[in-house]
């Protein structure tokens, strides 16, 4: 007798919504991208107030990462977990609401941004109004992934869905407890963590955004999605299983190696350094399952496009998880860190693993999912090799201009003086480079563009078509009983890893050697405890997902907790407030327009204990320096010289001039113009309110301090005013100019209080 | 001399660990599982 069947149709409307929603997206952010490449050569493309590089880069990295690879990735996710476990999404309706709130958060983006709405959190820009939203649709799509978990018809949970769940639980986490900030108003907030703390916090986020957005999920679609394209299965299940766990527990710790040689404490540094090295393992895991599960069907790799993207994908990956741990030694970092290098690394990443597998799971799937052929295999393979070759000529000539300009920064003199002390000079020596670079990133577009059309053409030779299954309408009896979730927890091999762990700890007090001894008999321990445990343990455990969605979290909060809670929780802000005061309340407001202005996607305000660099900017930062900074602005990114002891180095009329029209004052200088700032006026009548939202925040600000914030920031602004007409130049005290010079020469240069513990109008350097 | 020691044991302790692994997946069940399981992308549903 055979069971009774039904068809189950799935609900492929949303993959087209977010197949769709990508590829224009995509456009914009790549679009966004050659713009900001082309500023850097080309400053009068910089039209303020709203186009500035330092507003419309972010509005590229995020419309990348989150509208292109974001939808990208809802509609691998949406297209193969339905079929991975046999059944139609658990709600349309959610799905709905999903893919809509996210396209209107984009839209939120889209506009705020350039308006200088932002926190200035890298990949995290967005205001708070936008973050709330960002969470709540995120928690909706989880809960709609978990119900249809829940309902599957496949017991068994494939890799694919691994990862989507470790993507979906950690994306959550990151988000929150990054976002955490302190409202002013709708459109202004303050990050609750100060200076160094802030710093962890963000690169923790910061660097499992590019894990658990642009790296995870897709190596889900690589491994749904390549075996289907291949007809062939994945090349090794068990290195699968191996690759998920390593991968999740490693990359979580790996956030600190973007604040190698600052003043982030070295145990953080040390630890970011070491487990980046160690992702080397799972990531190459992973690229050779990928590599290798096309092995029999090479032939097809030649003239499939699909396949063809698909395998130069997961050879960026590969490329892109060997420069990575390789950026992350030290050594290599005090080269390469500020400099096109790293920008070079992240686009090999982008565009070349996450660009790609997007393209080839398109050209995979528009045909599908409208029933028909693909409109042209020649443009496709136009595509393919424009992107390629694109990618190619932006990553070289990035690398070549990160090198140059790192040696040319590090160079000395026989007697030790610096070769190169006017920075510019750096920056003019790789103005090829930065036109080369375009040059790719215009390739690639072009060939993104071809895409569009192609895909176009082909959704309009067809007719939308959602696929379906015939499925048995009771889910038959199990052959074996599993094990059961209090035999998988209680079993040998993780009660003995968990302990382990624990004695892993431990060992670190031991001297090095019996360290190692006692590292290698506890691995050996763990080893042996899986060895004799008996088969089919992790087959059980990936038919129980709400166990398997516990543990997933358990390996990603491991990292999580242990390099944030003694950072954050336990460390003091260390800092004399009579020594080093908070910042004015004309300062504080010269700072918010240094943030609104993105000034931090430019300048480092960290100096490096390395000699070439003392030499450049002074002292090597300190963590007191910036205790006050809600959020931090220690920069990821040298297109200018670092700003940390910028107080003091320039008279005010310098700085006056120098933002009105930078190359007026430094020739060739390819900094944006700012003239908007002299006739821009502070509002303020906020300025109490921003002191006491950072007296909320532990900044020990005075009551009067608090009240006399605007007569005390007139009288600052009066000051500057005074010392510029002195310089034959004529700006009102409450302008953001006069605000933002207060703030630039304060850096650096903390103003003690006077002995009535009132923080002084002016500095007499000046 | 003694980094030299250290570093045999080291890799005496790893290649056992492998050696031990691999027994480990011949004599569990795991594999049938995972050739099926690695199928999973494959199986077929109605295309126009």
């Amino acid at each position: 007798m055979t069971a009774a069947t039904r068809r189950e149709v799935f609900d492929d409307e949303i993959t087209r919504k977010f197949v769709i929603a990508s590829v224009g997206w995509g456009i914009v952010g790549l679009l966004v991208g050659l713009v900001v490449a082309t500023q850097l050569f080309v400053p009068a493309l910089n039209v303020g107030p709203y186009f500035t590089f330092g507003r419309l880069r972010p509005l590229h990295t995020n419309a990348i990462i989150f509208a292109f690879v974001g939808n990208m990735m809802f509609a691998g996710i949406y297209y193969s977990s339905q079929r991975l476990l046999r059944t139609r999404m658990a709600s349309p309706a959610l799905s709905k609401v999903h893919f809509w709130g996210w396209q209107a958060i984009i839209v939120a983006a889209a506009i705020t941004l350039p308006l200088g709405i932002t926190q200035s959190k890298e990949y995290a820009e967005l205001e708070w109004p936008i973050d709330i939203a960002i969470a709540v649709v995120w928690v909706l799509f989880g809960v709609n992934f978990f119900l249809t978990l829940k309902r599957r018809r496949e017991r068994h949970l494939y890799v694919g869905v691994w990862f989507y769940i470790a993507t979906i639980i950690t994306v959550a986490v990151l988000h929150v407890v990054n976002s955490l900030s302190l409202p002013l108003d709708a459109t202004k907030s303050y990050s609750i963590y100060p200076g160094v703390k802030d710093a962890l916090v963000q690169w923790w986020y910061g660097h499992n955004a590019v894990a658990f957005v642009l790296t995870t999920p897709i190596l889900g679609i690589m491994y749904y999605f390549v075996p289907k394209a291949a007809e062939r299965p994945v090349y090794s299940y068990r290195l699968s299983i191996v690759h998920f766990w390593a991968l999740v527990f490693l990359y979580i710790w790996a956030g600190p190696h973007h604040l190698l040689y600052t003043a982030l404490p070295p145990w953080a540094q040390t630890l970011g350094m070491v487990f980046s090295l160690m992702l080397w393992a799972p990531s190459w895991g992973g690229m050779i399952n990928g590599l290798l599960t096309l092995r029999s069907n090479w032939t097809k790799v030649r003239t499939d496009p699909v396949l063809k993207f698909f395998a130069a994908a997961i050879t960026f990956y590969g490329m892109a998880t060997f420069e990575g741990p390789l950026l992350s030694i030290k050594n290599v970092s005090a080269l390469a860190h500020y400099t096109d290098w790293i920008v070079a690394h992240v686009h090999a990443g982008a565009l070349g693993w996450n660009g790609l597998m997007a393209a080839g799971m398109f050209y995979w799937l528009v045909p599908r999912l409208y029933g028909t052929k693909l409109h042209s295999d020649k443009l496709a393979n136009l595509h393919f090799w424009l992107a390629t070759f694109g990618i190619l000529f932006y990553v070289a000539a990035l690398w070549t201009a990160g090198i140059a300009q790192g040696l040319m920064l590090r160079a000395l003199t026989p007697d030790g003086a610096l070769a190169h002390p006017d920075f510019l000079e750096t920056v003019m020596a790789i103005r090829w480079p930065y036109i080369f670079r375009a040059v790719g990133g215009g390739a690639y577009l072009a060939g993104f563009v071809l895409m569009a059309y192609n895909l176009w053409r082909t959704a309009r030779s067809g007719q939308p078509f959602d696929g379906s299954i015939e499925v048995e309408e009771e889910e038959p009896p199990q052959a074996t009983p599993e094990r059961t979730w209090q035999q998988i927890l209680l079993g040998r091999p993780l009660v003995l890893t968990a302990i382990g762990g624990v004695l892993l700890m431990a060992v670190g007090l031991l001297p090095p050697i019996p360290a190692v001894v006692a590292t290698c008999a506890i691995g050996a321990l763990v080893v042996t405890a899986w060895v004799t445990s008996g088969g089919g343990y992790h087959h059980a455990l990936e038919g129980k997902a709400f166990l398997f969605s516990v543990l997933t979290v358990v390996a990603v909060l491991i990292g999580g907790v242990a390099e944030l809670v003694p950072a954050v929780v336990l460390t003091s802000r260390g800092v004399d407030p009579r020594k080093n005061p908070p910042y004015t309340p004309l300062q504080l407001e010269g700072r918010d327009v240094y943030v609104r202005e993105g000034c931090y996607t430019c300048h480092s305000q960290m100096i490096r204990p390395l000699y070439a660099e003392t030499l450049r900017y002074g002292n090597p930062s300190t963590i007191e320096e910036s205790a006050w900074d809600h959020p931090f602005q220690w920069g990821s990114k040298r297109t200018g010289p670092d700003l940390a002891r910028v107080g003091g180095k320039y008279p005010d009329v310098w700085h006056q001039k120098h933002m009105i029209e930078p190359r007026a004052v430094t020739a060739n200088s390819i900094m944006p113009a700012y003239p908007h700032l002299a006739t821009a006026r502070v509002d303020l009548d906020r300025t109490s309110a921003k002191l006491r939202a950072m007296r909320t925040l532990g900044i020990p600000y005075e009551q009067a301090e608090i009240d006399g914030a605007k007569a005390h920031a007139l009288a600052e602004g009066e000051a500057v005013s005074t010392r510029l007409r002195a310089d034959g130049v004529t700006l009102a005290p409450d302008t953001e100019l006069t605000a933002l010079i207060a703030y630039l020469q304060r850096l650096g240069k903390p103003t003690p209080k006077t002995a009535d513990g009132a923080a002084p109008v002016a500095q007499k350097e000046h | 001399m003694d980094v030299g020691i250290l570093l045999f044991f080291v890799s005496s302790v790893l290649a056992g660990c492998s050696v031990a692994a691999f027994v480990w997946t011949m004599r569990g069940d795991e594999f049938d599982h995972a050739d099926r399981q690695a199928l999973a992308p494959l199986a077929g549903e109605d295309e126009r």
